[in-house]
């Protein structure tokens, strides 16, 4: 089934399994988070400029700063150094792609899924407010796989 | 699926960083599986792991969170110590000081990284062997890291120093990472330790290590390398603008929070009383804040606009050492027409240059037949399989219809578990 | 082909597949440490009862281990007749694999069944309760998987004969099966033993 897929185009991406395409995916997502902690951190910092400012609410700034966390940990800067061992490795190690090519797409495709589903709390206002050291939704599940980022090292 | 006479001393360092990174990612992840499976279990199931209600204790979840937490920050940080190990030596010109010893200290901070949990809870009440014993651990970890940043110093003594914008992102790593790395020693010392816990003294210290160290860092290997993705250079005034918009406005947002901590100022409050003489300082900082979003902002337009208008790179604009910049930018599909033979460390070097610096004639790209290399198909199982666990996910956390979105959910991840399985790669 | 050829070389001795599933491993050896490390923390922590001696029933688990044991023999057989490429032998002793995954699976039935039903042990009763059935919980998904792992290689041989004989899957296959049973073997040392010392 798979054999005929188109080399450029949406569809393409959406299937690939190249190491410097896969690399490049993450790249571009972790950039996009990067824009969205960073806002995260401006709003915090607009909050504690003044002193008793009301820029944002309590529950709002602790929702901020537990998200600010996960999403500069978890979302940029974890996933942009996945974007330079995809890209670079096989590069500099002399090999074709990844041992497991499949393994390594799917690995990109829940991060970004377990990714969105955390940032959709934003839009249904319940924000985990606990500090990135504790429970963020189903952060589990967005770590389970993975794991397999991490099989291609040979 | 090294190429030939690529033995493990002859990897680039930033392989090196990679593995230990993987090595600590596979085994510390289970740990934090386990804790959110339990609270997870907590707050559907009415299970009272965490609750002292039930016999459960609230620090075995800062326990487990910890024990991953700890190696979590070496996993964040040990890549941007291996890019910056690699554009150190392309812009010094020089072979990286001591590689050897930094392999080594690489695998002494990642097996030490497992060791020190328990200083993010000395004010948990341990008792006095475990606090002495995680401290001693911790002091000890400082003494690799510090191998590395003695090394990267004498990488740069002496060396043709060019200031492009990567490198100057690289130089400032070592000179922030060292500042958080030093406050962070300070912390390896209990007493000391309880004064700042929660103060804002802990998050200039871990600002300045993640972001002046981890950020910094990738910033400069996003700069180093995207001549290689794209095939075009960015704009390099652009470039060193943002990085002293980024170097200034970081500083200032993250000094003042040494002294606020000092001050007694806690972190996560939302508002504080204007009559404690912290009104300047955070100020200060937030004025900081802006000045590196302006930077960011410029990163942002400076990608984009070099994507169209950036000058157009060579295959090897840097004069790199490593085998990446052998092929062609971008690079094809295939990576190597021919896979590479390997005898030096940094052979791509020492194929272009004699031992005493002299210029050899580059070599060619070698011309292979493109229609006898077979490279993988595409698949479309893997995003359709990666969906499928974001459904049993959602399912979890949607109160309403849940259990029909993780069923769908378990159906997709099967059949695509079959669907791959049984595909020709 | 010669980039296909150079594929398969690899330069850890090992098989890719193969080196991932040991890899898989390690990282579910720290996963089984933690859930036993919080079991043998908790066990003795309840608030209330029923209490680990009261409920276990160790004859019947350690028939279900020695259940368990067996169908690691059968793989060890089963792989053996692949590599003889040994059709009928291979799909017999793949089918004890399943067949002693089954019991095993159904034995676990029946202890929870019992537990729930007769001692009122449910999975938030008390802390015991909670570690115990997250951690031999925890070890019967990972048996259920390989039974359906080994179903699906019983039935692609099945389907296709004699020209399937992928001596490096079942190897895997098995690799991750030992590793199941060794971790039995592990919680039934450390969770039913122990009640008695």
């Amino acid at each position: 089934m798979s054999k005929n897929l188109p080399k450029t185009g949406i569809v393409s991406w959406l299937t690939t399994v190249d190491h410097k395409r896969i690399g490049i995916l993450y790249a571009l997502g972790s950039l996009f988070f990067l824009i969205v902690g960073g806002i995260e951190a401006l709003m915090m910092r607009t909050q504690l400029a003044v002193p008793n400012n009301s820029f944002v609410t309590g529950d709002l700034y602790n929702g901020l700063v537990t998200m600010h966390g996960t999403t500069m940990i978890f979302l940029v800067v974890m996933p942009l150094s996945a974007a330079f061992f995809n890209y670079l490795i096989p590069l500099m190690i002399g090999a074709p792609d990844v041992a497991f090519p499949r393994l390594n797409a799917l690995s990109f495709w829940t991060w970004l899924f377990g990714a969105l589903l955390l940032n959709t709390s934003f839009l249904v206002q319940q924000i985990p407010a606990v500090g990135w050291f504790a429970y963020a939704n189903l952060t589990s599940k967005q770590f389970n796989p993975t794991h397999s980022v991490d099989f291609w090292i040979l | 699926m090294r190429c030939k006479g690529m033995t493990l001393l002859k990897m680039p360092l930033f392989v090196w960083a990679t593995l230990v990174t993987q090595v600590l990612l596979i085994l510390s992840l289970p740990v934090i599986t386990v804790a959110l499976v339990m609270i997870s279990f907590d707050r559907t199931f009415g299970t009272g792991f965490f609750n002292p209600g039930a016999g459960g204790q609230v620090v075995m979840w800062q326990h487990l969170f910890w024990i991953f937490g700890h190696p979590e920050v070496y996993i964040l940080i040990l890549p941007a110590m291996g890019i910056v190990s690699e554009i150190l030596a392309t812009f010094a010109k020089k072979p990286l000081f001591g590689y050897t010893v930094m392999v080594y200290s690489s695998c002494a901070i990642g097996f030490l990284g497992f060791a020190v949990w328990a200083h993010h809870m000395f004010t948990t009440g341990l008792g006095p062997w475990a606090t002495a014993l995680f401290s001693a651990a911790t002091m000890l970890i400082a003494v690799p890291t510090g191998v590395k940043i003695f090394n990267w110093i004498s990488t740069l003594w002496g060396g043709q120093i060019r200031f492009t914008t990567a490198s100057l992102y690289a130089i400032s790593f070592v000179a922030m990472f060292t500042l958080g790395g030093l406050s962070g020693i300070m912390h390896s010392s209990p007493v000391i330790d309880t004064q700042h816990q929660a103060s804002y003294f802990v998050v200039a210290h871990f600002h300045y290590v993640l972001y002046g160290g981890a950020v910094m860092g990738l910033f400069g290997g996003i700069f180093y390398w995207y001549p290689k993705v794209t095939g075009r250079l960015m704009n390099e005034t652009m470039g060193k603008l943002q990085f002293w918009l980024y170097m200034i406005g970081f500083n200032l947002t993250f000094f003042p929070m040494h002294f606020l901590g000092l001050d007694g100022m806690p972190r996560r409050i939302y508002t504080y009383a204007g009559d404690q003489n912290w009104n300047f300082w955070n100020f200060l900082a937030t004025m900081g804040a802006y000045m590196t979003a302006v930077g960011g902002a410029l990163f942002f337009i400076n990608m984009f606009s070099s994507l169209k208008f950036g000058q157009k790179a060579s295959d090897d604009p840097w004069d790199g050492r490593t085998l990446e910049w052998s092929i062609p930018s971008p690079p094809p599909e295939y990576n190597f027409a021919k896979l590479p033979e390997v005898s030096h460390l940094d052979d791509w070097w020492h194929k272009k240059y004699t031992h005493d610096g002299k210029r050899l004639a580059p070599p060619k790209q070698p011309i292979v037949d493109l229609s006898s290399i077979h490279m993988p198909n595409q698949s479309f199982w893997p995003i359709l399989l990666a969906l499928g666990i974001t459904g049993i996910a959602t399912g979890f956390v949607v109160p309403a219809n849940g259990v029909i979105i993780a069923l769908v959910g378990v159906a997709m991840t099967v059949t695509s578990t079959y669907g791959w399985a049984y595909e020709e790669p | 082909m010669s980039e296909a050829a150079h594929a398969h070389h690899t330069t850890t001795g090992v098989e890719n597949r193969k080196f991932a599933m040991w890899v898989l491993i390690a990282s579910e050896c720290f996963l089984f440490g933690t859930l036993i490390a919080n079991y043998l923390v908790n066990k003795g922590r309840s608030i209330s009862g029923p209490t680990p001696q009261q409920i276990y029933e160790i004859d019947i688990t350690t028939l279900s281990t020695f259940d368990l044991l067996m169908s690691s023999v059968a793989m060890v057989l089963a792989l053996h007749y692949c590599k003889e490429k040994d059709l009928r032998k291979f799909q017999f002793w793949t089918f004890m694999v399943v067949l002693g995954g089954v019991i095993f699976l159904g034995f676990q039935y029946h202890e929870f069944s019992t537990f729930v039903l007769k001692n009122g042990l449910g999975l938030s009763t008390n802390i015991f309760g909670s570690s115990f059935y997250l951690l031999t919980g925890c070890h019967g998904a990972h048996v259920t998987v390989g039974v359906l792992w080994m179903t699906s290689i019983l039935l692609t041989s099945l389907i296709k004969g004699q020209e399937w004989f992928n001596s490096e899957i079942v190897e895997v296959a098995g690799l991750y099966w030992h590793f199941v049973d060794v971790v039995w073997i592990i919680i039934f040392t450390v969770v039913y033993l122990f009640v008695y010392v």
